[in-house]
């Protein structure tokens, strides 16, 4: 389980403070695959950087199985939307890398390499470098680099944000399969209503500087869920219901700043 | 014409050719036509022999005399300034304390440094040594510390969840990502110690290139001068095609390995 608690977050620019996060509260049970949806620039990169572990909170605490963190910490992965693999490795020392740095002995390393290689269909690719790699291919190596380090909690950051809207999908049912086989907790951070609907468990819409809870939807959808899930007219209901709340979130920010800058 | 626009190997080969051999023509026509006079300007067949003649009065004792000045100063020169560039550019307490002197040096010319290196240390090699160490170094260790800091900060932060501690983030991520760019500052800084040294023997040496420059200057032997000079060039050619294979092999995952 992990507990977000009264978690808030100032940044100093100059002698004005702003404040990214305002006191956010969330708790996320083991297993869960939960979405959180905002207007672009509303802070999701500080929020899931600060469950990473790479920034510390202003104020609040992030509490996981009862632990308070204090730092990054091999429970919790980090997927990026640049992929943002090391390109001086290939694949398969992409997906080691964290192996690499305890000390596995080989063979149970080279097994683990291989589940990844074999789950995401890299296998041919593994001597790649990522340069020779299309997007979809590289995010699928940086979601394999991190579940190698059998993470309980992957935090993914607008993983398929950069993608076509093609690739997008295929990726979409490939976290999916992913999912219902490796079960772990999952917070997707995303911009597309469409994509949160389709994976998740849970929606948390946000609202823009600072980041707040505006609304949680439950997703009612049975799972597996495939593809064609998304031309049916239920889904289509969801979807507007949380676009609207989103839109209204971003009219909200427009006039707040209008309302601001009179001032 | 189109900007960045790649062009066959062949057809990049030939062109390379035909801008030396343009400058050779120029040079042709000038000497042998004595429009210059030969004591200012000597032909192509003069500079030839007077290379033949270097050759047997032992002149690769002088290339190798240069070339292993050359490496040394250069070695202890990166020894230092690669470790010192790489704190520079990633810890700002030592930022503070060093850079500024480390910059005052680097806008003195190294040629500055050669009448103190003379009266501290003699004409002899250390002198040499120093002369290039004071000139290579402030500038590799600025370009090594700016190659190092311009290391993504993602790569950090994903090493850092991949949980690397603070020694594995230095040698599996900072050093490795920002490897290619030193490569090049090496390379680059290599060329320039070419200068120093050869500055450095016109000085005061007693063997190498730049000491048979000066002398073929004072007996007025231009065909050896000029000689000499086309040696140094074809030494720079050859070492920069060495940095340049070697960095295919080393950084065959750079976009650049593609086309290098």
């Amino acid at each position: 389980m992990l507990k977000l608690k009264n978690i808030s977050k100032t940044y100093n620019s100059g002698k004005e403070q702003v404040e990214v996060v305002s006191n956010l509260s969330l708790e996320v049970r083991d297993k869960q695959f939960v979405a959180l949806v905002g207007p672009s620039g509303c802070g999701k990169t500080t929020f899931l950087k600060i469950i990473a572990g790479l920034l510390a909170p202003t104020y609040g605490e992030v509490i996981l199985d009862r632990e308070k963190i204090l730092g990054p910490g091999k429970d919790r992965g980090l997927i990026f939307q640049n992929f943002n693999l090391f390109p001086w490795l290939t694949v398969s020392k992409n997906i080691s890398f964290g192996l690499d740095l305890q000390k596995l002995d080989s063979k149970k390393k080279e097994e683990i390499v291989n589940h990844y290689l074999r789950i995401t269909g890299l296998k041919d690719f593994a001597e790649f470098y990522p340069k020779n790699l299309s997007g979809g291919m590289q995010q699928r190596v940086a979601i394999a680099r991190t579940l190698a380090n059998n993470p309980k909690i992957i935090l993914m950051d607008e993983p398929f944000g950069s993608l076509d809207s093609q690739t997008r999908s295929q990726m979409q049912e490939f976290l999916i399969d992913l999912w219902e086989t490796e079960r772990k907790t999952i917070i997707f951070v995303t911009h597309n209503v469409g994509e949160a609907i389709f994976l998740a468990d849970k929606i948390y819409v946000l609202t823009k500087r600072p980041m707040r809870i505006k609304k949680i939807f439950k997703v009612p959808f049975l799972r597996p869920r495939k593809h064609a899930l998304k031309r049916t007219k239920d889904f289509f209901a969801s979807e507007s219901k949380i676009t609207q709340e989103l839109d209204m979130t971003n009219d909200l920010t427009k006039a707040l700043t209008i309302f601001n800058t009179d001032i | 014409m189109k900007i960045r626009q790649s062009i066959s190997k062949r057809h990049y080969i030939l062109l390379s050719i035909s801008g030396i051999f343009l400058v050779f023509l120029l040079w042709s026509f000038l000497s042998y036509s004595k429009l210059i006079t030969p004591i200012f300007l000597p032909s192509p067949t003069q500079v030839l022999y007077a290379a033949l003649i270097l050759f047997k009065d032992n002149l690769l004792y002088d290339i190798l005399a240069s070339s292993l000045r050359i490496i040394f100063g250069f070695v202890i020169a990166a020894a230092i300034s690669i470790p010192v560039g790489i704190i520079i550019g990633t810890q700002k307490r030592f930022e503070a304390f060093i850079e500024p002197t480390v910059s005052f040096i680097r806008y003195i010319p190294p040629s500055a440094f050669v009448p103190l290196s003379i009266l501290w240390f003699g004409i002899g090699e250390l002198e040499k040594y120093f002369v290039i160490f004071i000139g290579v170094a402030p500038y590799l260790i600025f370009f090594v510390a700016n190659a190092v800091s311009h290391v993504r900060q993602e790569f950090v932060d994903a090493g850092l969840t991949l949980r690397a501690n603070t020694k594995q983030i230095y040698t599996k991520i900072i050093i490795p990502s920002a490897m290619p760019q030193m490569w090049e500052a090496l390379q680059l800084m290599f060329s320039v110690a070419w200068t120093f040294i050869i500055f450095a023997e016109i000085i005061a040496a007693n063997s190498g290139l730049g000491s048979i420059l000066i002398k073929s200057q004072r007996f007025l032997k231009t065909d050896k001068a000029i000689a000499i000079v086309i040696i140094i060039g074809l030494l720079g050619l050859i070492t920069d095609f060495l940095f340049k294979i070697t960095y295919k092999m080393f950084f065959p995952w750079t976009e650049k390995s593609r086309y290098a």
